[in-house]
């Protein structure tokens, strides 16, 4: 089962350069934990990290 | 029941968020060990070091401690360390006397093999530095591409590994140069397109300072030196760099931490690895 998280933190995960991520997330778009993103799968995790 | 000690790699995947304890089981149990071992094994002379993750302007705190750590540490061994990095680590190295070449970021095999000439490195060592994928990019854990702010510092490693030069790669995440030992796993297990560049000996850790403290503890242990610096020297040297502009991995800021981690979980791990060395795990 996919754990679904609160918008606030993936709008904390996702930073202004993943602007049509927040959108979406604002839009109130279900998220699962992973997003896939060209062709790059994002989990949470990954996304806290700039390196 | 007999209690089962620590070890050094146990310690260097404490805290783990980015899957390297799932790739532990493609590694051998004493890798740090191991790498240590080779490293030692080498004929004294120039090795080459590289280091320097692209953030935000500045390359990021993980990477120039454990690297300035090992340098120093390979120079009381006899070594003669020349850290090989970009434009974005600027001042970091030279602070603490440690012979430093900047490579332009459109550098290519050329200037590598033109390198590998003049200096005749023993070794080549890469503590989180970022390599080439599959898709001869250079992307973070987000997967954005830092292609235009990374010199292709994986060539020097690619060009070592034909010559036959020992190499040695530390790395956190997947996307860093070493991390194509693992390619496969990574690519199966992680959710990342994995750095494809391999090295002779690959050094798993949750911070890959981390996993270059690991390294240096083993050379403290194996030979009896004293070659691991306390907390407040590591501390000291951070506040140091990130006053020059390093930055922290996670956060973006110019804090004194890395990958999000504080000064305190810092602290931890450093004592544990020197308790470790005295063989009180």
């Amino acid at each position: 089962m996919t754990k679904k998280r609160p918008f606030a933190t993936y709008l904390l995960h996702y930073s202004n350069e993943k602007g049509i991520i927040q959108e979406s997330l604002l839009a109130g778009v279900q998220v699962n934990e992973e997003v896939n993103l060209n062709a790059h799968k994002i989990t949470s995790k990954n996304a806290l990290y700039y390196s | 029941m007999k209690k089962e000690s620590i070890t050094i790699e146990d310690i260097v995947l404490r805290h783990s968020q980015r899957g390297m304890n799932v790739l532990r089981k493609y590694m051998k149990e004493d890798y740090c060990k191991i790498c240590a071992g080779e490293i030692l094994n080498l004929k004294k002379g120039t090795i080459f070091l590289t280091t320097g993750f692209y953030v935000a302007g500045y390359a990021e705190t993980d990477g120039p401690l454990g690297t300035m750590v090992m340098a120093e540490a390979l120079e009381k061994l006899g070594f003669h360390p020349v850290i090989v990095t970009d434009e974005y680590c600027k001042g970091f190295f030279e602070c603490r006397s440690i012979k430093t070449l900047y490579v332009d970021i459109e550098a290519g095999e050329k200037e590598y093999w033109e390198l590998l000439e003049k200096y005749q490195p023993v070794g080549v060592i890469s503590i989180e530095r970022c390599g080439s994928n599959i898709h001869q990019d250079y992307t973070n854990m987000r997967g954005i591409s830092i292609k235009e702010a990374t010199a292709k510092i994986d060539i020097l490693v690619e060009l070592a590994n034909i010559l036959k030069i020992p190499t040695f790669g530390i790395g956190d995440g997947g996307n860093e140069i070493g991390m194509g030992n693992l390619q496969d796993a990574i690519a199966r297990e992680l959710s990342i397109c994995p750095c494809k560049v391999k090295v002779e000996h690959l050094v798993l850790a949750t911070v890959s300072n981390w996993g270059a403290y690991a390294v240096v503890a083993y050379f403290q242990k194996i030979t009896g030196e004293k070659l691991l610096p306390q907390f407040e020297e590591i501390a000291e040297y951070l506040k140091k760099i990130v006053s020059i502009g390093c930055v922290d991995g996670v956060t973006k800021e110019r804090t004194a931490s890395v990958d999000g981690f504080s000064l305190h979980t810092e602290k931890q791990v450093i004592e544990a690895l020197h308790h470790q060395i005295i063989g009180c795990s």
